[in-house]
Order: C-alpha cells, then sequence, then structure tokens
C-alpha cells in the first residue's frame, strides 16, 4: 500500500500552559478531500500551522510523502500548497503582482501562461490588473487559492477557505474545492467549523475537539441518513408515548419529553410516520429534521467535553 | 537567493512609504540649501568670529562642500529613523499585513528570507544615502559652487583645499552606508520581535539616541564602555575631513560597525528561526 501523502504522528503543541494541540495523529490519503473539523480554537489552524512549518511542535512528527519534514526540510513544501486562515496579500500590489511573487516563491521556472490559467480557473480573469485592496473578501479568496495551485502541488491545505464570505462566495469556494479534488486530482485537507460545509466536499472526516482527535472515519459512515435526528412537536394533551412503545417506531428510538418526540431515524421515513400519528389522533405543530452529522458532530464533541469534566 | 532579493525590493520600490525618506532627505535639504542662500553669509560670520580675529581668509566659504558638511551634521539623527522606516518594517511589516504566513507557507528557507530582507534593505539605505549625496553635495555645489572646504571644530579650525575635498565625500558618503547598514541590521533584528512595524521603528530610535547620547557623554563612567558601543563608531565619517585623516580610528570604527551589523544579522536568523508565526 502506498504510503500517505501526509501523516501526523503524535503532533503536541502547548501555548504557555493551555494545550492547543494534543498527541494528534492522522494520515491523508492521496486523492481524498479530508474534512479537518473542530470547534472554534480546536486546534485545527495551530496543526494546520504545524503541517507547513510556521509554528515548531513541542513534540511529535510530519512526514511529507513519507519523509519527515522539519524546518531544515522546507523545500518539501514544493508539493503543498496552502492558505492559512485568511489570505493576506499586498494591498498595493495588483492581483496578477501578488500571485507572480507567490508563485517565483514556490517555483522559479513558473510561466506567465500557467498564471494566467490559474486566474481563469479561480474566476479572477479580467480584474487580475486591479490592487488587491479593491478587492471583495471572496475575490481574495480566490486568489489565495490560485496561489495556493499556482505551483501545481499535490496536496492543498486550506484553513477555513469560507471564512467571511457571503452564501455565493461559500458556494464559489466549495465547487472550486470540489473541482480541485475531481478534475484535477488534488489532495485536499479542509478545515472548517461549518459541518454543512465539509459535509458536502470531504470524502474523509478528522473530529478534533480540545487539541485532541475524536474520531476519523470516511463520511459516507458518518453521515449515514439513517442517523438523522428528527425532532416532532405535538399539541399537549395525547396519548403517545403507549401507543409508540407498542408500534414499530419504538426501534427507531423514539423518545418523548414535553410534547418533543424525537426519533433516529432515516428522513424518507417522516411522511410515513406523519401519517401514523395522524391516523392516531396526534396533532403535529412541527417537524424538524437535525442534520445527521450536526447531530453526530455536537453529541462527540459533547461527550468528550463531559469526560474531560469527569476528569 | 537571487529570486528572492528581487522580490523583496519590486516589495519595498512599489510601497509609496519607501518614496516618503527619498522626499524627507531632498526636503530637509532643501531647506538647509535655501536657508543659507539666503542667511548664508551671516551664519558664516558668526562660525568664523574666533578665527576672523586671527586669519585673514578670503574666497568663496559658503560652497557647496561647506553646505554639504552642515546638511549631513544636521541629518545625523533623521537618517537612521528613514532607515528604520523601511528595515522595521521588513519581517513584522509582514507579519502585521498576515503575508509573513503566505510567504513561510512556500518552500523558501527561513535563512534565505531573512538574508534577502537583509539584502534588499542594505539596497533601500545605500540608495538613500547615494540620494543624500546627489541632494546634498551635487546640488550644493551646482548652487554654491566649488571651493577650499571650512572644518570648524570645537577647538581647531582645518581647511581643506578645493581638490583634495571630493574624495573625501566619497569616503565619508561609503562610511555612512556602512553605519546606516548597521541600523538597518539593528531594525531588522528588532522587527523579529514584533507583529506591527511601529515597534522596531520606535526602538530603534530610541535604542540610537541613547547610545547617541551615552556616546556623547563625557563622564568617567560611561568613557570605558563608549568604544563598543556602535553608536561611538556611526560618527566615523567625519574623520574623512580631519587633519590628519585618522585612517587607523576609521578602520577601527568600520570594523566595529561590519561586527556589530553581522552579530544582528545573526541574532536575527536565531530567533527567526525558532520563532513560532501566529501572526
Amino acid at each position: 500500500m502506498a504510503s500517505p501523502i501526509l501523516e501526523v504522528r503524535s503532533l503536541t503543541k502547548s501555548f504557555n500552559h493551555f494545550k492547543a494541540v494534543d498527541d494528534l495523529s492522522f494520515a491523508i490519503n492521496k486523492g481524498s478531500v479530508y474534512g479537518f473539523l473542530g470547534q472554534n480554537g480546536a486546534g485545527k489552524s495551530t496543526t494546520m500551522r504545524m503541517l507547513m512549518g510556521l509554528i515548531f511542535p513541542d513534540r511529535g512528527s510530519i512526514f511529507i510523502n513519507g519523509s519527515a519534514f522539519s524546518n531544515s526540510q522546507r523545500h518539501m513544501l514544493r508539493n503543498i500548497g496552502a492558505i492559512i486562515e485568511r489570505p493576506d496579500m499586498y494591498g498595493y500590489l495588483s492581483g496578477w503582482e501578488n500571485l507572480r511573487i507567490f508563485a517565483a516563491l514556490s517555483d522559479n521556472n513558473i510561466k506567465a501562461g500557467r498564471l494566467h490559467e490559474v486566474i481563469e480557473m479561480v474566476g479572477l480573469k479580467g480584474r487580475e490588473k486591479d490592487k488587491v485592496k479593491a478587492y471583495s473578501q471572496g475575490m481574495k479568496q480566490r486568489l489565495g487559492i490560485a496561489i495556493a495551485i499556482v505551483h501545481e502541488p499535490d496536496m492543498l491545505i486550506l484553513d477555513e477557505p469560507t471564512n467571511g464570505l457571503d452564501p455565493q462566495g461559500i458556494a464559489e469556494i466549495r465547487n472550486l474545492i470540489i473541482s480541485l479534488s475531481k478534475d484535477h486530482g488534488k489532495t485536499i485537507l479542509v478545515s472548517s467549523h461549518l459541518l454543512h460545509e465539509v459535509e458536502q466536499v470531504a470524502t474523509d472526516i478528522i473530529i478534533i475537539h480540545k487539541g485532541r482527535k475524536v474520531t476519523e472515519a470516511p463520511a459516507g459512515q458518518l453521515l449515514h441518513p439513517d442517523d438523522t435526528m428528527i425532532e416532532i412537536t405535538l399539541k399537549p394533551g395525547n396519548e403517545l408515548p403507549a401507543l409508540i412503545a407498542g408500534s414499530g417506531w419504538a426501534q427507531f428510538g423514539a423518545q418523548i419529553s414535553n410534547n418533543l418526540l424525537t426519533i433516529k431515524m432515516n428522513p424518507s421515513h417522516i411522511p410515513q410516520l406523519n401519517k401514523w400519528l395522524v391516523e392516531h389522533d396526534v396533532e403535529v405543530s412541527g417537524i424538524t429534521t437535525q442534520h445527521s452529522f450536526e447531530a453526530y458532530f455536537l453529541n462527540i464533541t459533547n461527550e468528550t467535553t463531559a469526560a474531560d469534566r469527569t476528569v | 537567493m537571487k529570486q528572492l532579493l528581487q522580490i523583496e525590493l519590486f516589495k519595498i520600490f512599489r510601497r509609496p512609504r519607501t518614496y516618503i525618506s527619498f522626499g524627507i532627505v531632498t526636503a530637509i535639504t532643501f531647506v538647509i540649501q535655501l536657508a543659507m542662500l539666503t542667511d548664508g553669509k551671516s551664519y558664516m560670520s558668526f562660525a568664523l568670529q574666533g578665527v576672523n580675529e586671527q586669519f585673514d581668509i578670503h574666497g568663496n566659504m559658503i560652497n557647496g562642500y561647506f553646505i554639504t558638511y552642515i546638511i549631513l551634521q544636521t541629518l545625523l539623527i533623521q537618517i537612521p529613523l528613514l532607515v528604520a522606516l523601511v528595515a522595521g518594517d521588513t519581517l513584522a511589516g509582514e507579519a502585521n499585513l498576515g503575508t509573513l504566513r503566505l510567504i513561510l507557507t512556500k518552500p523558501i528557507s527561513r535563512n534565505q528570507l531573512v538574508l534577502a530582507k537583509f539584502g534588499s534593505s542594505f539596497i533601500y539605505t545605500v540608495l538613500l544615502v547615494i540620494w543624500l549625496a546627489i541632494v546634498a553635495l551635487g546640488v550644493s555645489l551646482l548652487l554654491f559652487g566649488r571651493g577650499d572646504m571650512v572644518n570648524i571644530k570645537s577647538d581647531t579650525f582645518i581647511l581643506i583645499l578645493q581638490d583634495d575635498v571630493l574624495w573625501r565625500y566619497g569616503a565619508a558618503f561609503c562610511f555612512a552606508m556602512l553605519a546606516m547598514t548597521t541600523i538597518a541590521s539593528l531594525s531588522i533584528l528588532l522587527s523579529v520581535f514584533a507583529d506591527n512595524s511601529i515597534g522596531p521603528i520606535i526602538s530603534t530610535m530610541g535604542i540610537v539616541v541613547v547610545l547617541t547620547i551615552l556616546s556623547n557623554l563625557d563622564l568617567p563612567l560611561f568613557n570605558h564602555i563608549k568604544p563598543y558601543i556602535f553608536t561611538t563608531h556611526m560618527i566615523g565619517w567625519k574623520g574623512f575631513f580631519d587633519d590628519p585623516i585618522p585612517y587607523r580610528q576609521i578602520g577601527i570604527s568600520s570594523l566595529v560597525l561590519v561586527l556589530y551589523t553581522v552579530a544582528f544579522a545573526a541574532a536575527t536568523m536565531l530567533i527567526f528561526n525558532k520563532k513560532d508565526i501566529k501572526s
């Protein structure tokens, strides 16, 4: 089996007495899009900064294509493109000049044709000669991605690439990530605290909480529709508990509390359940679905927090 | 490395702030030249009042060489500030912009980046001193003409024949470049510790002002440390207008400045190589 394109072993980093990343290990395989998830302050950015050699780990190792990466081996970053937090650039220079500068830092031999190609790819054609200070946040993000991919790296590390963007900007970046993965074969590690966004692009998911990895699995496994949490608000004064207990819905772990029926099942069963409730004279005033992954994420991070409190 | 240096120079000379320094040098020089053009004779008679009683001095004393010397004396504090304005911004300014983060995601070594920053700051410094030479010496010679140069010191009066002056200015400006690169190095070193450029610029000036005061204080306590302070040696350019020229002292001063520059650069690399980039 081929070695992972990127591997992290027991990565640990503290700032003063605060442990930002704690014994973190994971591996990124070629051709996949990894969603790197965690709440704000979970340690995502610190991890990504360590991957790019911006921050030095207290302990642990990073391997790029099977070789150990350190500050003296920065040439290994040739194969990686990254945006860490905001893609800040020189506002007094044009988008084209910024791209040219960062392209030259990545590889001396990048030709103007390649710069035109990536400008077009990220949708900045026609605006590349404008000063970056006149760019919107979305345009800066796209230029940041252009800078990250201009030297044709195999892997991209994108830290919160949709931060500060409007819904349209978020959709554009999402589509760009999907295109980079599917059409250009890039391996991507993308961090976010926006679960819905990651869910739409990731093939694999790593969740960290308080600097520690809490789960790592293929997205399909974590995002199974059967795990969708459905909440049904009922009108008061019904005898549903007894009805439910004796029905087939009990197998989905149905629970009732304060006129709220919660049940974990595939959303495709909702019409059937609604029909059943109506047939049994139970008045329904609202139905909401809590996204399966969101529920899973909240559950798993809360569990970790609770375990910490117990310790 | 050459590419990195070109990029750094491109960034420096595309930024409006860079040209402020050249503008300030031009403005100060012009103000002094204008003042001397209108009031130079009374200034000269005041400066030579003790000397005139003992010597009969003839010729064009308020000439381009004399004016240039006055300009250089005046700009002793301003030029380091203008050097710090750009050098202090090299790393801290990038940290403040957030571009340092983006630069260091690229496959270049931190040492290469620091060396490119030093190289570009030195080139900027040298160009600033050359500009000073053009507007101070060149324009003064055009406005006031040539002549023997009078160097008035507190206890002596040195007259340098006009044919013997120009090379001394050449040497003095080269020495000034060396002294200013030491200031640039100090600014870059201080720049490593900060995430905005105001801190290193102000700190550089603070250090230069305090050490210049120490260098000029004639107190036994400070006399022992003066030879080791770089500001003591920064005024070594004045030696080229002495008679005889203290070549040995100028050599020692040059060496001290080079050593300080190398030490500041080495310290910058050492610290930058261990620094976590959190900006």
